[in-house]
């Protein structure tokens, strides 16, 4: 269905693995309005497709690689893409982002977003040029690594595969595009258990945008922001994102022995300074990035990309390890096995820990490193102990039992960040759609400690700012944009004058800002309102495709977005009394023993949020939510 | 003797690690540093400064005492993902 506006491809297809038909996908340019592209899009394809609880490795699984409208157009940071389904270690909705080329590639062969059903006869790939698209045998590459199965495919084009993990339905397995990962939720787990080893796409048309004066203008705006700003223009490109782990250090928020300290003795071995100092080659980044976070470094003598926080968190203080070489080794082995680091990490940590306390003897110990290796590429083949770390923490522990130290939310393993440091993001993890994510989750903690510094302990106004966030990133990343361009969207000088009184006012009283804005953006006029220099994002979108996007209006399709998801999930089965929730040892424990804050007031919190995303008081969007949301049936 | 540390941005625009001296208090490391490294007041207003692992503004801010043994951090906003 060809679209009226620009830098959409007006094309999405369907590709059933089981019968080899291809057919074109109906979506409208009211539902581009609404639900615009990447994981929005993509929700609303599975929410349309999958209405009942379902095995997420039998053909009846649907995996949606989507693009957003500022893919391979040309904004800063814009190569980001989408690849949702439903998840193996979670049983419900979850969409992983990708900074690889795979996204640009194919919007250039003229696809919005890609629909792959049922199941392949034969080990497979898929081969998409401009109009055709090729089911090619697999056998050759099955049981290569992502590298080497990426440079064995011999057509050219951008490449999107898994590695053996994937291949053996480790349940966090990851798609590798280039170097990048689509690295949460167990998408290479979805792709092996349909035989599909992965796709090459090779276009050459160019999306055309709308209003390309306009549009080169906003972009040109945005680029000089985020050079400028002090998040995305100094920190981040010059420490990457381990650049966190000292000041996570400082404020009690580094995971450490199994979350049960948010404070590394040895952190200064590991932090961003030590990786740029003694092991970065040099920085790079995703196409079309100004920022460029991420590392490169040398693993047996070859370039390659180093560890993003929550690899260096979960793969050195959470096991109680500071020899960063060893991450920088095990980090690239993963990407290579094709595996989520931080479920893989977490996995691994709480094996630690039952081993310790004598609930499952398995050889894995805090500090002790030179089994790690070998452990990672069991897990990815699934021998001996690997077969069942492949499982994830949940399954684990429903054997061993510990759940109260098993760090994962609905099945999904937390990030690096310890959320008894800073409790709306302990609120943010444990409301996350899509499991213990940091990201779905609001990414509260650089508000309350990392970037800013609200009060990390309080519930007061936390749910309206976590509930601000999600919405916020939730719509950045549809449009196809990094969430890091987010950072951008605090003013300058809150970052750059720390202890600067408006500074200070501004951490008071941040808390009421996104209440404030919960019930602003009710406004009709304000809805109209734009911030093109904190949000750039509505402004490129509207230019690009004539739509006419404003921060309101952005805003609310993010929440559109998080509600879908919650419906989806929802009919995938969620309890949320019962899954929305955090493991016993973040709720029940104090994180510090003299410090009575110190332990996530879930209850509180979560009551919160339910009552300010007007939801019921049981977790679910009411009817007119539903209605007011645009997604009734 | 009281070691000074330097994280995050503050690294880069000093380009050294740490320094070691006696100071009285936060003020007069802060105008050590700027003597050292050549920089202003105003360059370093960017950073968060700990002692002993206490942010100063829990503390008495610049006029926080600095005694032998202390360790000082400078420490820049940061994010990541
Ligand atoms: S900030 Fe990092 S992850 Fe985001 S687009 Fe740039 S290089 Fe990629």
């Amino acid at each position: 269905m060809k679209s009226k506006y620009g830098a959409y491809c007006g094309k999405i297809v369907k590709i059933d693995l089981t019968t080899k038909e291809i057919t074109d996908y109906p979506f409208s340019d009211k539902e581009r309005e609404l639900f615009l592209g990447g994981k929005i899009m993509a929700a609303k394809i599975i929410y349309d497709n999958i209405k009942t609880k379902i095995d997420p490795l039998s053909p009846e699984n649907m995996i949606v690689i989507a693009t957003g409208p500022l893919n391979a157009c040309g904004a800063p940071c814009s190569s980001r893409f989408d690849t949702s389904t439903i998840s193996p270690l979670t049983g419900l909705y979850t969409s992983s982002n990708c900074g690889g080329n795979f996204g640009m590639g194919l919007k250039r062969a003229g696809y919005d977003a890609i629909i792959i059903t049922g199941k392949a006869e034969e080990h497979t790939y898929l081969y998409i040029t401009d109009d055709k698209i090729e089911f090619k045998n697999a056998d050759f590459l099955w049981g290569m690594k992502t590298q080497e199965a990426q440079e064995a495919i011999p057509e050219k084009g951008d490449k999107f595969v898994i590695g053996p993990a994937g291949e053996n339905l480790v349940r966090y397995a990851c798609v590798i595009s280039n170097e990048r990962a689509a690295g949460r939720g167990g998408v290479g787990a979805v792709f092996g258990s349909k035989n599909l080893k992965g796709l090459v796409v090779y276009g050459t048309k160019s999306p055309e945008v709308y209003d390309k004066k306009k549009f080169d203008k906003v972009n040109k705006i945005w680029t000089t922001r985020l050079r400028n700003h002090p998040l995305t223009g100094a920190q981040v490109p010059a420490l990457g994102t381990a650049g966190l782990v000292t000041p996570m250090h400082a404020k009690n928020l580094l995971a450490t022995n199994n979350y049960r300290s948010g404070k590394y003795e040895h952190f200064e071995d590991v932090n961003g300074e030590t990786l740029a100092e003694k092991y970065l080659v040099r920085n790079t980044g995703c196409t079309s990035c100004p920022i460029r976070c991420a590392r490169v470094v040398k693993v047996e003598g070859k370039e390659v990309k180093g560890p993003e926080v929550e690899t260096v968190g979960l793969f050195g203080p959470n096991i109680m390890n500071h020899d960063m070489q060893a991450i920088l080794d095990w980090n690239y082995y993963m990407d290579d096995l094709g595996m989520d680091t931080i479920s893989c990490g977490n996995t691994i940590s709480f094996a630690m820990e039952l081993n310790e306390k004598g609930m499952w003897k398995n050889g894995l110990e805090f500090g002790k490193i030179d089994n790690i290796a070998q452990t990672l590429d069991d897990i990815a083949h699934r021998r001996g102990i690997g077969d069942e770390l492949a499982e994830g923490s949940r399954i684990l522990s429903q054997k061993y039992g510990g759940a109260e130290f098993a760090m994962n939310v609905k099945g999904l393993e937390l990030a690096a960040y310890e959320p008894r440091g800073a409790v709306g993001q302990g609120l943010g993890y444990a409301v996350g759609n899509r499991g213990g994510c940091h990201l779905n989750g609001g990414y509260l903690v650089v508000v309350e400690g990392l970037g800013l510094n609200a009060n990390p302990y309080t519930t007061h106004g936390k749910a309206e700012l976590c509930i601000t966030f999600q919405d916020l990133m939730e719509a950045a990343s549809a449009g196809g944009s990094c969430l890091f361009t987010t950072y951008a969207f605090f003013p300058q000088p809150w970052v750059a004058k720390p202890n600067g009184l408006f500074t200070k006012i501004i951490n008071k009283f941040i808390t009421e800002v996104g209440f404030v804005l919960r019930v602003v953006l009710r406004i009709p006029t304000v809805l109209a309102i734009n911030l093109p220099h904190m949000l750039p994002h509505p402004k490129a979108i509207g230019a690009a495709t004539g739509m006419k996007y404003t921060f309101g209006k952005f805003i609310r399709m993010g929440e559109r977005g998080y509600n879908l998801e919650r419906l989806i999930d929802l009919n995938l089965g969620l309890n949320p009394l019962e899954d929305d929730k955090l493991p016993g040892r973040l709720t029940d424990e104090l994180q510090i023993l003299n410090n009575p804050k110190s332990k996530v007031p879930l209850e509180k919190l979560r009551a919160n949020y339910y009552r300010a995303r007007f939801w019921s008081k049981d977790g679910k969007p009411t009817k007119k939510l539903i209605r007011r949301l645009k997604l009734e049936k | 003797m009281v070691k000074v540390k330097f994280f995050g941005t503050a690294r880069v625009l000093l380009k050294d690690k740490e320094m070691e001296g006696d100071f009285k208090d936060v003020n007069e490391m802060v105008a050590a540093i700027c003597v050292k490294y050549n920089v202003t007041k105003k360059d370093l207003k960017q950073y968060y400064i700990y002692v002993n692992e206490v942010n100063i503004a829990k503390l008495k801010k610049y006029k926080t005492e600095l005694k032998d043994g202390d360790i000082v951090w400078l420490l820049s906003p940061a994010s990541g993902g």
